[in-house]
């Protein structure tokens, strides 16, 4: 099943790039909690995005307010139900359309095969350790 | 002769309108006169967790109403929509400069609704602006690259306004150092012309440099110290009152000050 998990992820993260929200959505249970590191990192109170329309409202929001919003992951670690993935944001620099990379990495719970609990962080380190502190 | 003009204006304004919160601002006596700054941190991208209380558009109607109850001679803003805050310029007469902040090495759009511009800090004055600086901090944490804004207005007066960076444990480097920055910053330009600085520094401890007066919004019922208001020597015997704000998640800072005339 952990393999299975990593291949839902990759689809996950292949359908943020593609702003394809309906296939997102299929990767992820009814039920799933969304911690976002971007919005979090806007401050005010920490929002978790629930369900389905939570997180159909949350990506609207997102592809909206950001021109790109694709991430790539270079490092996916399979810990059964959980996969811990390290990577980049892809992004284009202020008018100099040059390509630059903040880091980000994810937590994800799985159930059943789908996503159940979205973590994301802005320092992989945290991931890292949120993940450990968790097992 | 900003000082005897202005003086004569506001005496003939309260006659004639015999309304005493319209005649505070700037209200002169012998070589000085009252200078009131608000600060505001108005969340207004869309995307934070804040914006859920924002009940947009009726947080730019309660920013709106503020300015109009205190009319402060500046308004410092941050967590703002560059058409947001053009429109509540023009609602209240106001100049206005802005600059936009980069997020994730991108201009963020605010959002929910789209069509209000770009997210960044503001500086609105009373005066008329002959000057606008801007510029990145050199430390940055996080993803969003945080700048300072100051605008030199026609009465001699030097508003500057950021936004730092967290004490989240990604962030809390960014902060210090930026502190560090501002207080460099304000200290050089104090040394030219009177200053006054209102920001969201995200830290309960003071980023003034010597010289320069603290007042924070420490009362708030809302994430309380966290918006200071500094001022340089000219002016003098800082009051300041925390205002509360329904529909962002930082109360408004409201500080007055006498500006004594340049000798």
């Amino acid at each position: 099943m952990s393999q299975e998990n990593v291949e839902a992820f990759k689809r996950f993260a292949d359908a943020n790039n593609r702003r394809d929200v309906k296939a997102l959505l299929e990767e992820l249970d009814t039920d799933v909690e969304w911690h976002s590191a971007v919005l979090s990192s806007l401050g005010g109170e920490a929002t978790v995005h629930r369900g389905h329309d939570g997180v159909r409202e949350m990506l609207r929001d997102l592809y909206e307010a950001f021109s790109e919003f694709q991430v790539e992951f270079s490092d996916i670690r399979d810990r059964g139900d959980r996969i811990v993935a390290i990577g980049r944001w892809i992004t284009r620099g202020e008018g100099s359309g040059v390509e630059v990379t903040p880091p980000l990495a994810s937590v994800v719970d799985f159930k059943n095969g789908k996503a159940i609990r979205v973590r994301s962080y802005l320092d992989p380190e945290d991931a890292l350790v949120d993940a450990a502190m968790q097992e | 002769m900003h000082f005897t003009v202005r003086a004569l204006l506001a005496a003939v304004g309260c006659a004639l309108v015999l309304a005493p919160s319209g005649c505070s601002r700037s209200s002169e006596t012998a070589g000085h006169s009252t200078y009131v700054l608000m600060q505001m941190n108005v969340c207004l991208s869309g995307l934070a967790g804040c914006y859920d209380r924002a009940a947009y558009p009726a947080v730019m109607e309660e920013a709106v109403a503020r300015i109009r109850q205190a009319r402060p001679d500046a308004i410092t803003l941050n967590e703002a929509c560059r058409s947001d805050i053009a429109r509540i310029a023009r609602r209240t007469g106001y100049h206005l400069r802005f600059s936009r902040v980069i997020y994730r090495r991108e201009r963020l759009r605010c959002v929910r609704p789209g069509g209000r511009g770009l997210f960044g800090d503001a500086v609105l004055t009373e005066a008329p602006i002959e000057r606008t600086d801007s510029q990145d901090f050199e430390a940055q944490a996080g993803i969003e690259r945080r700048r300072w804004l100051c605008v030199t207005t026609r009465v001699d007066v030097d508003v500057c306004t950021a936004h730092l960076n967290t004490r989240s444990a990604v962030e809390v480097a960014g902060n210090d150092a930026q502190c560090v920055e501002l207080a460099a910053l304000l200290a050089g330009r104090a040394a030219a012309r009177p200053v006054t600085f209102g920001g969201d520094v995200n830290r309960r401890d003071s980023c003034a440099p010597a010289g320069l007066w603290t007042r924070t919004d420490s009362s708030a019922r809302q994430a309380p110290g966290l918006q200071h208001v500094y001022g340089s020597r000219a002016l003098r015997s800082p009051s300041a009152e925390v205002v509360p704000a329904r529909h962002t998640d930082h109360d408004v800072l409201l500080v007055r000050a006498h500006l004594t005339a340049p000798e």
